[in-house]
């Protein structure tokens, strides 16, 4: 695994593992009556503040959220690492939110950015417990330390479905073994312009690992999430092993495709982007239309891109960071509030108003906006 | 829903959805009426996937629509093993096909031999190897009787047998502290 990049690139977006539990003393959920489902949740609740570690995280209802709010933790994905689905309502899942990792002695992960060590969990999905760790990297080795502590200590609280010979009894048979999904979602807008994507995922099936479309319909989208096709019969160490390696090979097919792309028309290409940006400043970021949501995303893919070919003139690649410096404090904020770090919360304010009069949506030269480059700023010391 | 991949049908058949071979003829008996369906095999992959994608796990009933193909089985083997169901949690075999969800922990033993063909397919192994819970593995059927106790327990509390209730909480207590007893 020596040769995978662990930085982020333009081409790798972030990393997910998932680990699916269940309590050994109660049916799985589809067989649960609704008060057992409530007991699950006081169970697992309850687990959870007995550990010392555990109930220092910050319980983040994601439906008490608004609208706009979780369309922020969805973002996420796009600037750093994401908050995937734990935002959406599942059908027949009990309301129980996501609880995002404040302060832990969970292995040590990166600090420069506030959400590199999110860590969610969801109750009574398809499985009674589901923990998720993101990072916006590829260091799927320590995304396991670290979710492996936390399954540690959620263990010590409760008795877990286990079998010898299944390992982690899960909901669907898909899942059991390890019950651990591994996954890097990755920006491959160039394979899918030269109509090769469709074929390089099918070979990824014969590697054992599946890929999927990401964000909605995949037959739009440019955002695909690669993940391991088995769970049972390799150790997580080996399943992290199976997705990563993939990735290299991926990131080259695509660099290869755009290489391509700005060999035949870079003009064009460079034309696109750019009217992908005017297009953006022109959408209702706000709008939660669904189809205006797709829209944003088929923008901010080429833009993406744009940015990572160096095809945007410096004052448009400017723009892009502002926009993208303005989501990521619009996430902060989300999650201060959900701390009730008020004075937090009243900082960030300030500065998202500031870079909204800069405006990112005129080619501003407004020298009083503080420049905020996402990756060095992101910190809330 | 019940499908199959039969390649002894009209070969000239067109898929309804597009103009490709119809190499899956699906009967979909979920509505009330039956549906005959005869699809190529990427609609049919669009039709048999429900709607939870949200997990990257491969979708069981298109598993399940290969798995039971080799096995060859008769539709009286299958309407047998579709009547199937789990004494804990009352899930017929059927369900679990149409759903792609098990009820309970236990149907992996009491369907042990039923899904160990899928377990291969899907994974290409039926043994787990990795991470297993520190405190020592609880016998899953001290975890059954459990569910079962419960279930029961439940039942005569509606029926206000509070004494039938008292013993069979003892009898939960006692094995839940034999669990805690032998960490």
């Amino acid at each position: 695994m020596n040769d995978v990049p662990i930085e982020p690139n333009d081409i790798v977006i972030s990393s997910r593992i998932r680990l699916a539990r269940n309590i050994a003393d109660f049916p799985f959920i589809s067989t649960c009556s609704d008060d057992q489902r409530l007991e699950i949740e006081s169970v697992v609740l309850k687990g959870i503040a007995n550990d010392q570690v555990l109930s220092d995280l910050t319980l983040l209802d994601s439906f008490e959220l608004n609208a706009l709010e979780r369309q922020f933790l969805m973002d996420l994905q796009l600037v750093s690492s994401p908050l995937q689905e734990t935002t959406e309502r599942v059908s027949g899942a009990s309301e129980v939110g996501d609880i995002v990792s404040s302060e832990s002695d969970v292995p040590a992960v990166s600090r420069e950015l506030p959400w590199e060590e999110l860590a969610s969990y969801s109750i009574n999905e398809e499985d009674h417990l589901r923990i998720t760790v993101n990072r916006s990297d590829l260091n799927l080795q320590a995304a396991w330390r670290q979710i492996s502590a936390i399954d540690d200590r959620v263990e010590s609280q409760l008795t877990y479905a286990f079998s010898q010979q299944l390992g982690y009894l899960t909901a669907c048979p898909a899942n059991v073994g390890t019950g651990m999904r591994v996954s890097v979602l990755m920006h491959l807008p160039a394979l899918v312009m030269t109509g090769q994507v469709e074929k390089v995922m099918r070979s990824l099936q014969r590697l054992n690992v599946v890929a999927r479309g990401e964000f909605g319909d995949s037959a739009v989208g440019d955002f695909f999430r690669v993940s391991n096709q088995a769970t049972l019969g390799m150790d997580e160490d080996s399943l992290i092993e199976q997705v990563t390696a993939i990735v290299p090979r991926l990131i080259k097919y695509e660099q290869e495709a755009r290489r391509f792309l700005v060999e035949q028309n870079r003009e064009g290409l460079r034309r696109d982007v750019a009217d992908s940006l005017e297009k953006l400043c022109r959408l209702d970021l706000e709008d939660e239309d669904s189809e205006s949501h797709e829209h944003i995303m088929q923008c901010l893919s080429k833009i993406r891109m744009g940015v990572g070919m160096g095809l945007l003139e410096q004052a448009d690649a400017d723009r892009v960071n502002r926009l993208f410096a303005l989501v990521q404090l619009r996430d902060q904020l989300v999650v201060a509030i959900a701390r009730e770090d008020y004075r937090e919360a009243s900082e960030l304010r300030d500065r998202i108003a500031t870079l909204e009069k800069g405006g990112w949506r005129r080619d501003s030269t407004d020298s009083e906006m503080t420049r905020d480059e996402p990756l060095e700023e992101g910190g809330s010391q | 829903m019940s499908a199959e991949d039969c390649g002894r049908s009209n070969k000239n058949m067109k898929c309804q959805k597009c103009q490709k071979q119809a190499t899956f003829h699906i009967t979909d008996l979920t509505g009330d009426d039956l549906l005959a369906l005869h699809l190529c095999p990427d609609c049919a992959k669009g039709y048999l996937e429900t709607g939870d994608s949200s997990d990257d796990a491969p979708v069981i009933s298109d598993v399940m629509s290969k798995q039971l193909k080799p096995l060859e089985q008769t539709a009286d083997d299958l309407r047998e093993l579709d009547a199937k169901e789990c004494p804990i949690c009352g899930i017929s075999f059927y369900e679990f096909r149409q759903g792609g969800r098990l009820g309970c922990p236990h149907d992996y033993v009491f369907f042990g031999e039923d899904l160990e063909p899928l377990l291969i397919n899907v994974h290409g192994d039926n043994q787990h190897v990795g991470k297993q819970p520190k405190r020592g593995i609880t016998d899953t059927e001290s975890q059954t009787e459990l569910i079962r106790l419960r279930r029961q327990m439940k039942e005569v509390v509606e029926q206000e047998d509070y004494e039938k209730a008292s013993q069979i909480r003892d009898q939960i207590r006692q094995i839940e502290g034999e669990g805690s007893a032998s960490e």
